[in-house]
C-alpha cells in the first residue's frame, strides 16, 4: 500500500513535471531549430555560396501533420533561383526548421506583359483557408512597368510532392503557387519598394478573408525623394484586386508600410514619414481602415501621428544600418476590445555629433527596441517603453500575436552579450502575455553568437548589407499551453561556405523557434 | 630595540604605500591587449590608428624607456592627423606624457601641412628621434623633422597633455623640418620610409645621416626615389633606384651595421609584381649615395588581391632587417604579406582567402635569396607584417596580425615570431595580445588605415634582456558616446622582453 503511494505519487510529480515543461517556454533543446545557431532554412550546397538574408516567416500549426509544422519562408537569394533575388523555403517532412523545398517564385502575366518577380517576397499564412500568400515587387520590359505581385499556395499544393517538389525548384515554383496577380502597375520611374500584406482571418463579415497589400512608391514627378504609401485589397481566392488608394495623406516621405488586419476586420497601417530636412522628425504615424469587400478598396482614415523620434542609421560602432520601420499587432482582450502594439527601433540618445554624423553614415551610440501600445484603435498611445534593458545594441525588431494564446512575440537581434566589441548578436524574442501591456523577461533563443560583419566571398549586385534589415516572426498555436510556436527567421553566417576550397563565413537564412 | 623595530615597520609601510601608488598610476606595456597610448578622453573618442614605433632603451632610466609612436588621429584639433604619441615618464612603463600631431612648416614660402602616412625612426648614437609625414601645401612632398631627445625631456618646449598646434611647432621644429621629394600640391606616392645610419658619427663617410625613400609619380614620371640628409636635416637632392618598370609601390629603406644602404620595393610591369632590392654605398650627406641595380628578391605569384574585407587587408608592403654576423657579413631577412590562395568570383576581382605572412632571407647582400617561407602556418590570416632587428642580441623579431583562432577570420590578435642569431628559420609563433579583436567592425566612416603595424627592437647589453615593442591599432578600450560605453579604435603598444 506505502509502494503503491510512493508510485502515485511519483507519477503525480512526473504529471506535473511535464505539465510544467510542456507549459514552459523551450529554447534550447534537440530539435535543430533550438540549437545553438538555429538550423539553416536553406539548400544551397556549400561550394561558392551566396547570400542570403531572412525577410519573412509565416506557418501553418500542425498543417503537414500532428505535431508538424508547414513553414513557409522567403529571403532574398543571390542564387537568382528563376532569375530574381527572392526565394521561398518550406519545410513539410520533419519538425527541424530544415527547408525540404525552396526556389523562386513564378512569373507572372498581367495586363499584356509578363511580370518578373524582382525582390522583398513578404509571406504571410491564412490559417482560415489553408493557405499562404506572397506579396513581392515585380517588373516587366516593354513597355517598363513595375508593380506589386501576390501569389497564393494552398497548403495542399505546398505539401503535394508533384505538384511541389522536394528540392531546390529553379523554373518558377509555378506548381507550388498556382494563383497569381500582378497590381499597382505604374511605370518604373515610380518606383515601387518594401510591399507587405495581411489577411483578413475571419470566415464571414464584409472583408472576411481579403488580402491586403501596401506598398511605398517614389513620385518621380517631383522627386525620388517624395514617397507615399498604397494599399489594395484583393480577393482571397482569385486575387481579383482594387485601385490602390493612398493612405498617407500629404506626408512626402512616407515609408516602411506594415498591414495588419484586427480580428474584427479593421485594416491597420504604421509607417514613417521621414523628413529628411528636418534633423528630428522621423514620423510614426498610424491608419485605420474600414473593409469594404475586395475588390472595393477599403475607407480609411487619415493618419495620425505615434510618435516622432530622430533619424536612425548605423548601429552602434558596427556596419550594421537600421531603419525605423514599425510594425504593430494586435490582440483581441476577453472583453472584446483590441489592444494595438507596435515596435519600432530608435535611437535612445541623439546621433553621435560627430564629424561623421551626417544623416547618412551618423552613428546611434545605443540602439533600443521599443514598444507602445493603444486601446483606442490607435488614436492615442501609451508612453514609450524598451523592449529590453539589455546593455549596447538591440534592433531589427518585429512583433507577430499568438492569437490562440493572446501572446504577444517580439523578436530583435541583441549584442547585449558582447561584452567588450558589442558586435556580435544573439536572437532574443521577449513576450507580452495576455492581460497585460509589459513585457516579460526576453527568452534568448540563439545561445551562439556571430561576426556579422563579413564580406561575401561571391559579391553579388542586390546582396543586402551584413545582417540585411529585418527579421521575420510569425506565432500561432492551438490555444493549449505549450503547443504554440513563435518561429523567427534571421539572418546568420555561422554555416560558412567553401570557396576555392576554403571555408569561410556565409549569411544564410536561418530558422529557430520558441515553443511555449 | 622597539624603537627599531618601529622604525622598520613604518619604512616598510612607506615602501608599501609607495609601491602602491606608483602601482596605481603605472601603465603595463605587456599587458594582456598591450596599452592603448594616447591620452585622449573617452568621451566621443575618435579613431586612432598606428603607424610606426621606435624608442631609445632605458634612456629614462634602468628598464624605463623613452618611446616615440606615430599614426593617424582622427582628432581635428590637433596640428594635423599625423599623431605623436610620446612616453618619457620615469615610471617604466607604457603611459603617454604628451602627444600631438605634427606641425605645418614653411617651404619656400608657404605653409604645408601634414596628411597621413606618418613613420618614425629613432638615431641612439645622437640621441634623436627622426619623424615623416605626408605634406601638402602649394607644394607637397614627405616632411622630415628632427626631434633631439634633450627637446623631447623639455617640459617647456614639449609640455606634457595634448599639444596645441604651437606647442607642436616647439617641440618639432626646433631643427627645422625639410620638405623632401616636392610636387606640386601634395604627395601623391605610396607609402614611404625613413631610416638612420646609427653608427657613431666618427665611424665613417654616412655615419648619422638620415634616409628617405619613396615612390614618386606623377603624369610625367614615375621611380622609387632616395634622399640623404645629414642628421640636421641637411638634405640632398632625390636619386633615382628604380629600374623604369611600370609602376612601383612600397619602398623601404635601412642601413646596414656597416653603412650600407638597402631599399626593398614593389616593381611592376606586365608580367607582374617583383619585390626588388637595391644596395646604395653612402657617400656622405647631402651628397646621394651611389646604388646598384635592383635585384629581384621575389615574384609575386599570388598577385595583387583584393581584399576580402575592405578595412584589413594582406597589404603588400615588404620590409627587411638586417643582422649582422661573424666576420663582416650579413643576413639580410625580408618579410611580405602574401595571399595564399585567391578566389575569382564569376565576374568580379579575385580576392585573398587566406593571408600569409612569407619570410626570404638573403646572406649574399641582398643578390640571391632564399625560398620564401611561411612564417605561422595556422589556419586563418596573417597579414600588416613587419619586421626589426636588435643589433644588441643579432635577434630579429617579426609582428604580424593574426585571426588563427576565430572562426569567422576576421578578429586578430598580434603575434610575434623570433628569428635566433646563428638561424635563419622564424620561431614558433607566439601571441603577444590575447583578446581576438574585430578591428574592422568599427568605425565605419573615420576608418583609418589599421593594416601597419609598427615594430622596434633594441637593447643596451647581451646581459640584459633587449625589448620589442609593437604598435598596433586596437578597440579593446572603449569610448563614451553620450553616455554609453562602445568601442574605440585606439593607437596602442605593447612589449616583449627577450
Amino acid at each position: 500500500m506505502k509502494t503503491h503511494s510512493r508510485v502515485a505519487h511519483l507519477a503525480i510529480l512526473l504529471f506535473l513535471f511535464t505539465l510544467h515543461v510542456a507549459a514552459s517556454p523551450r529554447a534550447a533543446g534537440s530539435s535543430p531549430c533550438t540549437s545553438a545557431n538555429g538550423n539553416i532554412f536553406n539548400l544551397e550546397p556549400r561550394p561558392n555560396a551566396v547570400t542570403q538574408a531572412a525577410l519573412s516567416v509565416a506557418f501553418l500549426p500542425n498543417g503537414a501533420g500532428a505535431g508538424l509544422d508547414l513553414v513557409l519562408a522567403t529571403a532574398t537569394d543571390q542564387r537568382g533561383l528563376s532569375g530574381s533575388p527572392e526565394a521561398f523555403y518550406v519545410q513539410r517532412s520533419t519538425e527541424n526548421c530544415a527547408a525540404d523545398l525552396e526556389g523562386g517564385l513564378p512569373s507572372i502575366s498581367a495586363s499584356g506583359n509578363v511580370f518578373a518577380p524582382v525582390g522583398t517576397p513578404i509571406a504571410v499564412a491564412d490559417p482560415a483557408h489553408d493557405a499562404f500568400f506572397i506579396a513581392d515587387l515585380r517588373v516587366s520590359s516593354d513597355p517598363d512597368l513595375n508593380g506589386v505581385g501576390i501569389v497564393k499556395a494552398t497548403a495542399a499544393n505546398l505539401l503535394n510532392p508533384t505538384n511541389c517538389p522536394a528540392g531546390t525548384q529553379t523554373t518558377g515554383s509555378a506548381g507550388c503557387f498556382t494563383t497569381g496577380s500582378v497590381f499597382n502597375i505604374t511605370s518604373i520611374n515610380n518606383f515601387l519598394v518594401d510591399p507587405n500584406l495581411a489577411v483578413d482571418q475571419r470566415t464571414s463579415g464584409t472583408g472576411a478573408g481579403d488580402v491586403y497589400t501596401v506598398v511605398t512608391e517614389t513620385l518621380s514627378k517631383n522627386d525620388f525623394a517624395d514617397t507615399s504609401i498604397s494599399l489594395m485589397a484583393c480577393t482571397n481566392a482569385d486575387l481579383n484586386c482594387s485601385n490602390n488608394i493612398l493612405i498617407s495623406g500629404t506626408d512626402k516621405e512616407a515609408k516602411f508600410a506594415w498591414v495588419q488586419v484586427r480580428p474584427d476586420g479593421l485594416i491597420t497601417l504604421s509607417y514613417v514619414n521621414y523628413n529628411s530636412l528636418t534633423a528630428k522628425s522621423e514620423e510614426l504615424k498610424f491608419v485605420t481602415c474600414t473593409p469594404n469587400g475586395a475588390p472595393n478598396a477599403p475607407t480609411c482614415s487619415a493618419p495620425v501621428l505615434i510618435t516622432t523620434e530622430t533619424f536612425l542609421r548605423r548601429i552602434g560602432q558596427t556596419r550594421l544600418e537600421d531603419f525605423m520601420m514599425p510594425k504593430h499587432a494586435h490582440r483581441l482582450e476577453s472583453n472584446g476590445t483590441f489592444t494595438t502594439f507596435l515596435v519600432y527601433d530608435r535611437c535612445e540618445v541623439p546621433l553621435l555629433a560627430l564629424s561623421k554624423a551626417d544623416s547618412l553614415t551618423a552613428t546611434c551610440p545605443k540602439t533600443d527596441v521599443v514598444v507602445t501600445s493603444s486601446t483606442d484603435g490607435g488614436q492615442t498611445w501609451s508612453a514609450i517603453a524598451k523592449v529590453s534593458n539589455g546593455p549596447f545594441q538591440q534592433f531589427f525588431s518585429t512583433i507577430a500575436t499568438d492569437s490562440s494564446t493572446g501572446t504577444v512575440n517580439i523578436a530583435y537581434y541583441s549584442t547585449e552579450n558582447d561584452v567588450t566589441f558589442q558586435t556580435r548578436p544573439q536572437v532574443f524574442l521577449a513576450q507580452i502575455v495576455p492581460g497585460t501591456t509589459s513585457v516579460g523577461t526576453p527568452n534568448l533563443l540563439t545561445s551562439a553568437s556571430i561576426y556579422p560583419n563579413t564580406t561575401a566571398a561571391i559579391p553579388t549586385q542586390l546582396e543586402p548589407l551584413g545582417l540585411g534589415d529585418r527579421i521575420g516572426l510569425a506565432a500561432a498555436g492551438t490555444g493549449t499551453a505549450g503547443q504554440s510556436h513563435a518561429y523567427v527567421g534571421f539572418t546568420w553566417n555561422s554555416v560558412f561556405g567553401t570557396y576555392g576550397g576554403t571555408a569561410l563565413p556565409d549569411m544564410n537564412n536561418h530558422l529557430t523557434f520558441l515553443q511555449y | 630595540m622597539k624603537s627599531l623595530t618601529t622604525f622598520a615597520l613604518i619604512m616598510v609601510a612607506h615602501m608599501l604605500l609607495l609601491t602602491t601608488a606608483s602601482s596605481a598610476a603605472t601603465v603595463p606595456c605587456s599587458s594582456p591587449n598591450g596599452a592603448r597610448f594616447n591620452l585622449e578622453p573617452r568621451a566621443k573618442a575618435l579613431p586612432q590608428a598606428s603607424a610606426a614605433v621606435d624608442f631609445l632603451p632605458n634612456r629614462l632610466g634602468a628598464g624605463d624607456d623613452l618611446i616615440v609612436e606615430v599614426g593617424n588621429d582622427s582628432r581635428p584639433r590637433l596640428a594635423s592627423g599625423d599623431g605623436y604619441y610620446i612616453h618619457r615618464s620615469s615610471t617604466a612603463d607604457c603611459s603617454v606624457q604628451f602627444e600631438g600631431g605634427l606641425p605645418d612648416f614653411t617651404f619656400q614660402g608657404n605653409e604645408v601641412s601634414g596628411f597621413g602616412g606618418t613613420t618614425v625612426a629613432a638615431d641612439p648614437a645622437r640621441d634623436a628621434f627622426f619623424a615623416a609625414d605626408a605634406r601638402l601645401g602649394q607644394t607637397g612632398g614627405v616632411g622630415l623633422f628632427r626631434a633631439s631627445v634633450s627637446t623631447l625631456l623639455d617640459t617647456k618646449a614639449c609640455p606634457n597633455g595634448t599639444h596645441t598646434a604651437a606647442k607642436s611647432t616647439s617641440c618639432w621644429t626646433v631643427t627645422p623640418p625639410v620638405l623632401l621629394f616636392p610636387v606640386p600640391g601634395a604627395f601623391a606616392g605610396d607609402v614611404f620610409s625613413i631610416a638612420v645610419d646609427e653608427r657613431s658619427t666618427s665611424d665613417g663617410t654616412g655615419a648619422g645621416d638620415v634616409y628617405a625613400v619613396t615612390e614618386i609619380a606623377d603624369n610625367t614620371v614615375n621611380n622609387v626615389s632616395l634622399a640623404a640628409c645629414t642628421n640636421t636635416l641637411n638634405c640632398g637632392p632625390a636619386i633615382v633606384i628604380s629600374a623604369k618598370e611600370a609602376f612601383q609601390s612600397s619602398s623601404y629603406v635601412r642601413v646596414r651595421p656597416d653603412g650600407v644602404i638597402t631599399v626593398n620595393y614593389v616593381g611592376g610591369n606586365a608580367s607582374g609584381l617583383d619585390i626588388k632590392f637595391v644596395t646604395c654605398t653612402p657617400a656622405g650627406a647631402p651628397d646621394p649615395p651611389v646604388c646598384t641595380a635592383p635585384t629581384v628578391v621575389q615574384k609575386v605569384t599570388g598577385a595583387s588581391p583584393n581584399p576580402l574585407d575592405i578595412n584589413l587587408k594582406p597589404f603588400l608592403f615588404p620590409k627587411h632587417a638586417i643582422r649582422a654576423e661573424a666576420g663582416g657579413k650579413f643576413t639580410t631577412f625580408l618579410v611580405y604579406d602574401n595571399c595564399q590562395s585567391t578566389f575569382a568570383p564569376p565576374d568580379s576581382n579575385a580576392e585573398c582567402l587566406n593571408a600569409e605572412v612569407l619570410l626570404t632571407t638573403s646572406t649574399d647582400n641582398g643578390k640571391t635569396w632564399s625560398t620564401p617561407v611561411s612564417v605561422d602556418t595556422a589556419a586563418g590570416n596573417h597579414l600588416a607584417s613587419n619586421i626589426t632587428t636588435d643589433p644588441v642580441t643579432g635577434k630579429t623579431q617579426i609582428a604580424y596580425y593574426s585571426s588563427e583562432g576565430d572562426p569567422f577570420q576576421h578578429d586578430v590578435r598580434v603575434f610575434s615570431s623570433q628569428i635566433n642569431p646563428g638561424s635563419t628559420a622564424p620561431g614558433a609563433p607566439q601571441m603577444v595580445t590575447q583578446t581576438l579583436d574585430p578591428l574592422d567592425g568599427t568605425e565605419t566612416t573615420l576608418i583609418p588605415n589599421i593594416g601597419f603595424i609598427g615594430a622596434a627592437a633594441r637593447g643596451t647589453s647581451a646581459a640584459m634582456p633587449s625589448r620589442l615593442y609593437v604598435s598596433f591599432t586596437s578597440s579593446t578600450v572603449a569610448g563614451t558616446y553620450e553616455g554609453f560605453s562602445a568601442p574605440d579604435l585606439n593607437n596602442s603598444i605593447t612589449q616583449v622582453s627577450f
